[in-house]
This record gives structure tokens, sequence and C-alpha cells, in this order.
């Protein structure tokens, strides 16, 4: 994979199995809270006020639907620029900034269902959502710099 | 002769203005799954920080669990911890 830095945004080229890879993201976050005791829920919705049930449930019903909101905008977004990513892509900065919330979520995502908590917890990962966790920073990894350079 | 009557005194609520007046701390708290250069990253675009001070807090956060990014009325610090929060960082609010 590699990331360009264009004056107007980024230039992505990813080979085929990775914009496929990547194309399941939103059907995957969209499952988020649709089972019981989602632990993938819990970790989407941590608390803001650790010593104030009270005003952390006004804080989630007046902000909660609209970071669900913006998250779902976000979700959309991915889904339109793999949807034209035959040869390469290039996207704005907004965009990439919206590719990187949504990797986030999904690593996020994934790692709650594999019960990782702590750093040490990585030792106890199959070696497949090991890979898919790998795969999805060196994405974040390569938007990142190429943001930054 | 007669006096006009004199308006109740209503006491200031002096806990209401104190809330309003106080400053509140923006938390962020470390997990093992976001990178640091996703965090340091976060923290540069929201807040400004320059590239050194984002690296610095989100070492801070890597290494203590927690760092405080941010501090303000507390309706600013609501609205840090809605961006933080949507960019899959967990920040908490505390006085």
């Amino acid at each position: 994979m590699t990331v360009e830095r264009r004056p107007d945004g980024l230039r992505l080229e990813m080979p085929d199995w990775m914009v496929g890879f990547l194309s399941d993201i939103p059907e995957l976050l969209a499952t988020v809270g649709t089972v019981d005791a989602d632990p993938a829920a819990d970790r989407l919705a941590v608390p803001v006020y650790l010593d104030d049930a009270e005003a952390n449930e006004d804080w989630w019903r007046w902000m909660g639907g609209e970071l669900a909101e913006s998250k779902a905008a976000d979700r959309s977004a991915f889904t339109e620029i793999l949807a034209g990513a035959e040869a390469g892509i290039d996207i704005s900065q907004l965009e990439a900034y919206a590719m990187l919330r949504v990797l986030t979520e999904t690593r996020l995502v994934i790692a709650a269902r594999a019960g990782l908590e702590i750093e040490a917890d990585y030792e106890t990962l199959d070696e497949h959502t090991l890979a898919v966790l790998n795969t999805l920073a060196l994405v974040q990894e390569s938007l990142i710099e190429a943001l930054g350079s | 002769m007669t006096t006009s009557p004199r308006a109740p005194v209503i006491e200031p609520d002096v806990e209401d203005h104190t809330d309003l007046d106080e400053i509140w701390k923006v938390v962020v708290w470390n997990d093992p799954v976001n990178l640091v250069s996703y965090v340091a990253w976060v923290l540069r675009s929201l807040f400004g920080h320059s590239k050194e001070e984002a690296m610095k807090l989100t070492m801070q956060v890597h290494n203590e669990g927690r760092a405080i990014v941010n501090d303000g009325p507390r309706e600013q610090a609501e609205m840090d911890c809605y961006r933080l929060h949507q960019h899959g960082l967990w920040a908490t609010m505390e006085t």
C-alpha cells in the first residue's frame, strides 16, 4: 500500500485484497450493539463522568445521538471512498480523517470482542485477529504519516 | 404615610455560580488498542498542540495511564469529550 500527499489531499494505492478487506468494515461495524452483552458496544460507550452517573446519563442522552450520526457519516464516506478504488483513490483531507476514525472504531470493536483489555492480552490473540489488527494499523500509520508530511 | 413594600431579597445561589465558573479538566485514558501515532495526531488536530506537546501528552497517557489534555468551562469540556469519543479515544472530565 502507498499513500502519497497531494496538494488537495492524499492519493491511495492499495492491492485488491486490501480494498476487499476494508470494504467489509461497514458491515462489521453495523453489528455493534445488535447482540446482547456486546463488549464492543460497551467500549464505544464508555463513561464521560466517572463519579456522577446522572451527569453521565445526561451526557450520553444529549451527545449519544449526534455521536452515532457522526460515525454513520464516517462509514458512508468510507464506503464511497472504497467504491472508487480500482486504479488508486484520490481523497480529500477530510475524507482521510473519516477513514482514520472508521479504522480506529474497527480496531476497537475487534479488540473488545477478542477480550483485549491490557497490552499483555495481545499474546492471547489468535493469529487471524492479530493479523487483522495489524493490517488496520498499517493503513492508519500510512495515512497519519502522509497527513503529517 | 405609608412606605412602599420592600421587594423580597433573593439570596444568590452561590453553588450554581461556582459551577459555572469551575474549570473542568479533560482526561484521556490509556487503552491497548489505539496507536501512539494516532493519539498524538488526534491531540494535534483537535487542540492544536505542537507535535512535541502532543507526543509528550500521548506518552504520558501510555506510561501513566492518563493525561489531562485540555481544560475549560464545563460546556467546553463536554464538547472536547464528544470530539475525543468521536475519534475513538476514551475521554472523561473532572474538576
